[in-house]
């Protein structure tokens, strides 16, 4: 919440803005001896407070300025890896996009060969069978061998 | 005099903590390609009929090429996405 308040304010503050303080604060200090020098009891007071008030604008403005330089390479340096991001995504995306083609028309191929192999199968299907009678073993063999064989297990949860 | 110091201190110190983040999502893989392979076709136990068989083994073969054409690309978009992912430095 505090982090939330201090980047959605102070550092959203120019930086010349930091210097103005720094220099009203040093412009504070500076006059504040005047203030003092006044020959009235209260005046040595409101010197006194105007010279506090102008170190910490001083002191403050300068850290802050400094913050604020900070800041802004760091949000060069973001804005950098965030456009490499965004040419990253782009390329993955077109990536994606060659791969998927390619899945579909390979896929396709093979489907389409699959239906001429097929009617193959059909066009041929007396000769192939006049002379050859499966035995039903073959066909317990040929199944078992296309059975799946896993053992059960996962990788469960491992990721969460 | 003190109280604005008090209040100024947090300010100051932890304008240092501020973090920026910078997200990179994880790529998509394609539809085409999250499509778990499918058991291989039995033959009908009862037939004696070899085009019947030579049906099933010769559509087990177009199986395995769709599955051998996915983990292909499977591959492929491994290696790119790697590339791309390490690109970026």
């Amino acid at each position: 919440m505090f982090t939330w308040l201090i980047e959605h304010t102070l550092l959203l503050l120019p930086t010349w803005f930091w210097f103005a303080i720094a220099g009203a604060g040093a412009v504070l200090y500076f006059f504040s001896g005047f203030i003092q020098a006044i020959p009235f009891a209260q005046a040595r007071l409101a010197g006194l407070s105007v010279k506090y008030i102008g170190l910490a604008l001083l002191l403050g403005g300068i850290y802050l300025s400094g913050g604020a330089g900070v800041t802004a390479l760091w949000k060069a340096e973001v804005k950098e890896m965030q456009d490499k991001i965004a040419t990253a995504e782009a390329k993955s995306a077109q990536v994606n996009t060659v791969i998927k083609t390619q899945v579909v028309e390979k896929i396709k191929l093979v489907k389409d060969t699959q239906v001429i192999i097929q009617n193959r199968i059909v066009e041929k299907e007396k000769i192939i069978d006049a002379e050859c009678k499966v035995a039903p073993e073959a066909i317990s063999i040929l199944n078992d061998a296309a059975k799946p064989m896993r053992k059960s297990g996962t990788l469960g949860d491992i990721a969460k | 005099m003190k109280r604005l110091l008090i209040l100024l201190l947090p300010i100051v110190l932890l304008s240092g903590c501020l973090s920026a983040t910078v997200k990179q999502s994880f790529p998509d893989v394609p539809a085409e390609l999250l499509a778990a392979c499918p058991d291989l076709k039995l033959v009908d136990p009862n037939t004696t009929k070899l085009s019947e068989v030579i049906s099933v083994v010769s559509e087990n073969y177009g199986q395995y090429q769709e599955c051998q054409i996915k983990i292909d690309y499977w591959i492929e978009w491994y290696k790119h996405q790697k590339e791309i992912f390490n690109s970026i430095k």
